[in-house]
């Protein structure tokens, strides 16, 4: 016989109770190793989504609202050997062409993606050659849309223009949108590209694929893209990729081009943006022999001294660098700033001369995209001769929808004419004779003082014939720029999407989070069960310990044994937690999917997450099992051997009573519950918006108090609890076994402040959703447009031509419009850790002069009021405090905050620093980031008209305005939904945690009422002869039950009274929240129910332990 | 001629065993106890004597004959009426006390009153018989703060307090030396006395049974 030998017969013969014990450290197992590999599987599903969704692509070049040439992917291939692929990607509007009766499906905010066959050298096999009429799309768009091979499909998308039509002088005519119908010749499956997105979110975007050239044509871009795929079998990083667009790319890739002037004098460059980037201005500056030129429309010139007053209308006016070469302009370098040369046809016009004021009128372009008028007075310092203009006139740049049209009155442009003045007979006899000749002249440091705007700052850059001709200017240009400012850079897509998925939320800790509380409860369970194992076989440590052994020795004997019970319960809770992951998942595919906000998630387990989740279960079941080893295995001989263990009453005195200082204990349960009342006043009287802190620490304080003066209590009534009666009696052996009874206690008093706090954080979104501080602002509807929409939907011509005055309901309506720069979502509905969130640029003053998204007496817009922090870094507000906390993981504050780097529209970064936040936990911005417009448009100019809207209606109309709008503009694809649906889709994934945790908390209720019951049974068992002794002395089974029911009743009565005290006073400060309103009734159910649940489990373990008769316990002895 | 207090009809006692008759503990007893007698019963180890006290005092039940107490049956009462007779006739006293912990010598003395909720009364009663058995100044010990010979006489105390008619003791003085058995030996037949209750005493001493008015000896299930 050796030691171990012992410990193994001993851990056979007491299977039986090993085998409870072991159920319960399997259990604790499994839920700890079924919660691990849950993340494993949320991971590994994002992993997958993200592969699925961009095959072999490596890097992509993205620019978005600007277009190069499709050959650069061509001249790359060559130069780095790698694939490289263009594409035209567009965002449109799906149709389904039903060919009887049945109503239209239109489906928004889908992908276009113009491909040819080279795009599935990235799939894992070669997918369909697409015709000009034919359309291939993905699985997810053939079923929302309802359609099969060979059906016919309309697409609508906005007609793309290389000028921006936010900008001034664009032209604001002809279709904004365009379509195409397509006959649907393939589906194509996710595995063969047909999730394919560049954007880091698992959801599965609607996408059509069509023929590259179609839509090159349809958008009027040919030979154009404004993506480049990488990827394949010889991938470079892309870096390399970078490196190599500077060896290969052409001035003509960025829409610039060398136009030959004057039988090849001069050169002068120009952008098909029209207005040209900074970026431009700078790398000429030194350029010898050349100058800017910035060209722009007036509203009037008029002479300022004249009697009567003279003026013309619509003028266009150059503004000329300075040079000293009169073939490049006819400003001179000493011309100063407030000087102006004009043309003979306008001195005679205004009967002006040398040296007399005029004055332009003119519209300044706001950060806003609206115009202000202003002017400026100018001395004219010459005029020049009409025959001297002809030059001018060549120069000019070209603006669609004006320097095209017939006559003055048919000019189309954004900005604002004044009908009877743009047909003034003058001026348009001077259009007929001279088209968009310039009227006068100021120095481009005036005039860029004047029209300068987010598009740019120059229309041309002349340049002196030189050697080298066109070429030679080219050539020395290239090399001084970059062509990452034009937005030809590629990024790492593939390393970006794999990390925003490895950096997705942790749903293993989320599920140990939920789960924590099942795995407490499972293994105080297991402490429980192999403690009442100990005692049952004190005897036989006594005997051990009568014989000589040590106590250590014995401890070794037990250790043996809950070693071999902690290794077989680790290792078939692992296998066992395999089957709780798969429960999960099932659990989220099915009632728990907006957890994962809809995502597909598969079962996965890596042995490594396995391997730890083994050697965690066994650490804290071993751990558990040692720790009620070192309490069971302290008695002497004596005490064991006779059975007697000193009355919990005279035991276990502490120090402190000994000392006459007992009242510590107590007073410093006392402080803590003043403390956490004190927590919990201050964060009331504050309106504290974050109070998870207040609400841990003051709940926390207030449990451990409250169970510490149930200790007391459970001492007091084991001393004396007043007069003797059958209840207290009752009352007494409830503080005999003071361990066990604040075991069970307190694991009630935790699953109840849990699941009750939990509860009462439901919250009721559409309650108080139409204050102006809640989470809606105050809006009854949100709208985004798959189309942008140009014009401000609440002005007059905005409403004319949308045809929104048709409906007399809309015109009490009022439309906050916002611009979108898309980016990775970083809302609660996309699993990913969001890289680049989306950019709101809004006008804070529309939300400040409403009250929206703001408490009474706090200016929260008030950061965007500016339109740059510290230099460019520009400010930034969170949509809500969710997104900062979990979607950003990222700090806010005008000290603090953090700052987010952006690719402006240019390839270029610039930060956005996190000033504040929304404060609210929901909002309808949820996941994005708020910018002023102003800072929106000077970094992403292209970016024209307004997606987003959100839209004040009288209050019960608000379903048939949301009908007429969806209505009317339903061709650019406008979805509306009301703001407090918008939010419950957010607040489904939270709800839905609480869902789950309920169901998993509620698991470990049951778990932990279980516990109650196998404490009653014990106290029965070890007390038998106890309660037979009251049977022979004439108490009746319903007396004896009573005394067992009162003793374990005040157990039951003081974990609940400590949880439902803790919580209520911890979820006090959040009650006072707009939109809190706790289900009482549902709370006061779920009270009701735990109390009625462990009183059965209490009657049902009385009855069972009382099933037999009592007496044959006395009559053995 | 008045009728017995307690009245034993043959009383048989079998015991289901591996074979087919089964353990026959108890043969044909028939036992006749008037009011106020003490009858001390002996017999060696394993011959039943603790079998009839507990068949005697209701906590077991004879697989034949008949049992009255007070003229009435008590064979034939349910669980429920059994321990209103336990409570209210008969008083127990048993070799290894059952004291509760959790109670002092005063609140132990009085749990058989909780039964129809004491009085005061019962509350002074309890007082006396403790002064009784010699422990006043141990009232509010616990048990764990008691002797032995203390405890017992607390259990005899408690056996006491709602005046049964008869009280039954096994091995009362198994667990004391012989001055301490001899004490409780004069407690009891004290109480006897001034309590005019019956008393019958399961024991291996000789000389405690021989202070009794009838010892009877169990010798192969058979009173001799």
């Amino acid at each position: 016989m050796t030691f171990f030998r012992l410990s193994f017969r001993s851990a056979v013969f007491y299977r039986r109770a090993h085998g409870m014990v072991l159920a319960g450290a399997m259990l604790a197992g499994a839920v700890l190793v079924g919660a691990m590999l849950v993340g494993d599987s949320v991971k590994f599903s994002l992993m997958n989504s993200a592969l699925l969704r961009l095959g072999r692509i490596q890097c992509a070049l993205e620019s978005r609202g600007r277009f190069f040439e499709e050959d650069l992917a061509i001249r790359l291939e060559q130069e780095t050997g790698t694939q490289v692929v263009p594409a035209l990607l567009l965002r449109g509007i799906a149709l389904n062409q039903k060919k009887t009766g049945d109503e239209p499906r239109q489906i928004n905010a889908i992908q276009i993606v113009g491909i040819d066959d080279r795009f599935w050298r990235f799939a894992i096999d070669q997918g369909p050659t697409l015709a000009d009429d034919g359309v291939a799309i993905n699985e997810k768009l053939a079923a929302e849309l309802q359609v099969k091979r060979g059906d016919l499909l309309s697409i609508r998308f906005s007609k793309p223009s290389l000028m921006s039509k936010d900008a001034p002088l664009s032209s604001r005519g002809g279709e904004d949108t365009l379509r195409g119908t397509f006959s649907v010749t393939d589906i194509i499956p996710d595995a063969r590209l047909g999730r394919f997105s560049l954007a880091a979110n698992q959801r599965i975007p609607n996408t059509a694929f069509v023929s590259l050239k179609w839509l090159q044509q349809a958008a009027g871009l040919t030979q154009q893209a404004n993506v480049l795929l990488a990827g394949g079998g010889t991938s470079q990083s892309a870096e390399s990729l970078n490196q190599a667009i500077r060896k290969v790319w052409r001035i003509e890739d960025v829409g610039l081009a060398i136009k030959t002037l004057e039988g090849g004098r001069l050169f002068q460059l120009e952008s098909n943006r029209i207005f040209m980037d900074p970026a431009i201005g700078a790398v000429v500056s030194d350029f010898e022999k050349s100058v800017g030129a910035l060209t722009y429309l007036v509203n009037s010139i008029s002479r300022v001294d004249g009697t009567p007053v003279r003026e013309t209308p619509y003028s266009f006016v150059i503004a000329l660098a300075p040079s000293s070469d009169p073939a490049l302009g006819a400003v001179p370098p000493e011309m100063a700033d407030d000087e102006i040369i004009v043309n003979r046809w306008l001195a005679d016009c205004l009967a002006a001369g040398c040296g007399d004021s005029i004055r332009l009128s003119y519209f300044e372009f706001t950060p806003w995209n609206s115009f202000v008028e202003k002017s400026r007075t100018f001395k004219i310092r010459r005029i020049i001769e009409m025959g001297d203009m002809t030059g001018e006139r060549e120069r000019g740049p070209h603006f669609p929808g004006l320097t095209d049209a017939g006559k003055c009155a048919e000019w189309d442009i954004g900005m604002p004419l004044l009908k009877d003045k743009v047909g003034d007979p003058a001026n348009e006899a001077y259009w007929n004779d001279y088209r968009a000749t310039p009227k006068a002249m100021v120095t481009l440091k005036a005039g860029q003082a004047m029209w300068a705007n987010h598009f740019g700052n120059l229309t041309a850059i002349r340049f002196r014939a030189n050697e080298d001709g066109a070429e030679g200017i080219t050539e020395a240009l290239r090399p001084r720029m970059d062509p990452a400012d034009f937005g030809l850079a590629f990024l790492p897509t593939r390393e970006t999407a794999l990390k925003a998925a490895g950096e997705a939320m942790d749903f293993g800790q989320l599920f140990l989070g939920m789960s924590l509380f099942l795995i407490v409860a499972s293994l105080m369970l297991t402490g429980l069960l192999f403690a009442f194992g100990i005692q049952q076989r004190s005897q036989e440590t006594g005997l051990l310990l009568a014989v000589g052994y040590r106590t250590h020795q014995v401890r070794r004997l037990f250790i043996h044994e809950s070693t071999l019970i902690a290794v077989a319960g680790s290792l078939a809770g692992a296998w066992l937690g395999t089957l709780y992951t798969r429960a999960m998942i099932w659990g989220l595919q099915h009632g728990w999917q907006g957890a994962v906000a809809h995502a597909e998630i598969r079962y996965h387990a890596s042995w490594m997450t396995i391997g730890t989740g083994i050697l965690l279960s066994f650490v804290f079941a071993w751990g558990t099992l040692i720790l009620t080893i070192r309490r069971q295995t302290g008695k002497s001989a004596h005490e064991l051997l006779s059975g007697e263990e000193a009355s919990a009453t005279t035991q276990q005195v502490s120090p402190l009573s000994w000392r006459g200082l007992g009242w510590i204990p107590r007073f410093a349960w006392i402080a803590g519950i003043m403390a956490a009342l004190g927590l919990i006043a201050y964060a009331t009287v504050n309106g504290m918006q974050n109070i998870a802190p207040v609400f841990f620490a003051s709940g926390s304080l207030l449990l451990i108090s409250f169970l510490g003066l149930g200790r007391e209590l459970l001492i007091h009534l084991g001393r004396n609890c007043g007069p003797l009666t059958i209840l207290t009696l009752g009352f007494r052996n409830a503080g005999r076994r003071r361990s066990r009874s604040l075991t069970v206690t307190a694991l009630l008093a935790c699953g109840c402040f849990l699941i009750l706090a939990v509860s009462s954080m439901q919250e009721d979104i559409a309650g108080g959703a139409s204050r102006r501080d809640s989470g809606t602002g105050g809006f009854a509807l949100f709208g985004e447009s798959t189309l942008p929409i140009q014009e401000n939907l609440n002005s007059a011509e905005g409403r004319r031509k949308f045809r929104l005055d048709q409906i007399p309901e809309l015109n009490s309506v009022r439309i906050v419009c916002m611009k979108v720069r898309d980016g990775d979502d970083a809302s609660c509905l996309n699993l990913n850790r969001a890289q680049t969130p989306p950019l709101i640029g809004v006008d804070p003053n529309e939300f400040e002069k409403r009250g929206a998204f703001q408490p009474i007496d706090e200016r929260v817009w008030a950061p965007l009021m500016a339109a740059s922090v510290h230099g460019d870094t520009v400010p930034g507000l969170v949509g809500d405090s969710n997104t900062a906390q979990w979607g950003l993981q990222k700090k806010v504050g005008q000290e603090q905050g953090d700052t987010l780097t952006f690719r402006d529209e240019w390839g270029g970064t610039f930060k956005v620093k996190l000033l504040g936040t929304l404060p609210m936990r929901l909002s309808v911005f949820q996941g994005a980031i708020l910018i002023p417009a102003s800072s929106f448009s000077a970094h992403y100019p292209s970016e024209n008209g307004y997606r987003m809207f959100l839209i004040d209606t009288p209050p019960g109309d608000e379903r048939r305005i949301q009908d007429a709008l969806s209505l009317k503009l339903g061709k650019w694809g406008v979805n509306l939904t009301s703001t407090v649906e918008r939010l419950k889709t957010f607040y489904e994934v939270e709800s839905t945690y609480m869902a789950m945790f309920l169901v998993l908390g509620g698991l470990g209720m049951l778990l932990g009422s279980a516990g109650m019951a196998v404490v009653v049974l014990r106290n029965i068992q070890e007390r038998r002869d106890e309660l037979a002794l009251l049977t022979a002395i004439g108490y009746s089974d319903q007396q004896v039950r009573r005394i067992v029911v009162a003793e374990h009743g005040v157990l039951l009565s003081l974990g609940l009274a400590a949880g439902i005290t803790a919580s209520l006073a911890a979820i006090w400060p959040s009650l006072q929240a707009p939109g809190i309103t706790p289900h009482w009734l549902s709370m006061i159910l779920f009270i009701g129910g735990l109390a009625l649940l462990q009183l059965l489990w209490i009657l049902f373990a009385t009855r069972v332990a009382l099933s037999s008769s009592l007496l044959p316990s006395l009559r053995n002895q | 001629m008045t009728s017995p207090l307690l009245e034993l009809k043959h009383i048989g006692k079998t015991y289901p065993a591996p074979d087919a008759g089964g353990l026959q503990v108890l043969k044909d007893i028939t036992l006749q106890v008037n009011a106020g007698e003490t009858i001390a019963i002996v017999g060696p180890s394993g011959s039943g004597k603790s079998t009839l006290l507990n068949i005697m005092g209701t906590l077991d039940v004879p697989s034949t004959g008949s049992l009255t107490l007070d003229g009435q049956s008590l064979i034939t009462l349910t669980h429920a009426e059994k321990a209103v007779i336990r409570n209210e006739k008969i008083g127990l006293v048993f070799q290894m006390h059952h004291l509760l912990k959790q109670c002092n010598a005063l609140e132990n003395v009085l749990v058989p009153t909780l039964v129809n909720r004491h009085s005061d009364g019962a509350r002074h009663r309890a007082r006396a018989l403790l002064e009784q058995v010699g422990l006043a100044t141990r009232l509010n010990h616990r048990p764990g703060q008691l002797s032995v010979g203390e405890q017992l006489r607390v259990a005899v105390a408690r056996a006491l307090i709602n005046r049964p008619c008869l009280l039954l003791a096994d091995e009362p003085t198994g667990s004391l030396d012989r001055s301490g058995a001899d004490r409780l030996a004069d407690l009891l037949l004290m109480m006897n006395k001034q309590e005019a209750m019956t008393l019958i005493v399961v024991t291996h001493s000789r000389s405690l049974a021989k202070r009794m008015d009838r010892v009877y000896e169990l010798i192969d299930g058979q009173l001799v």
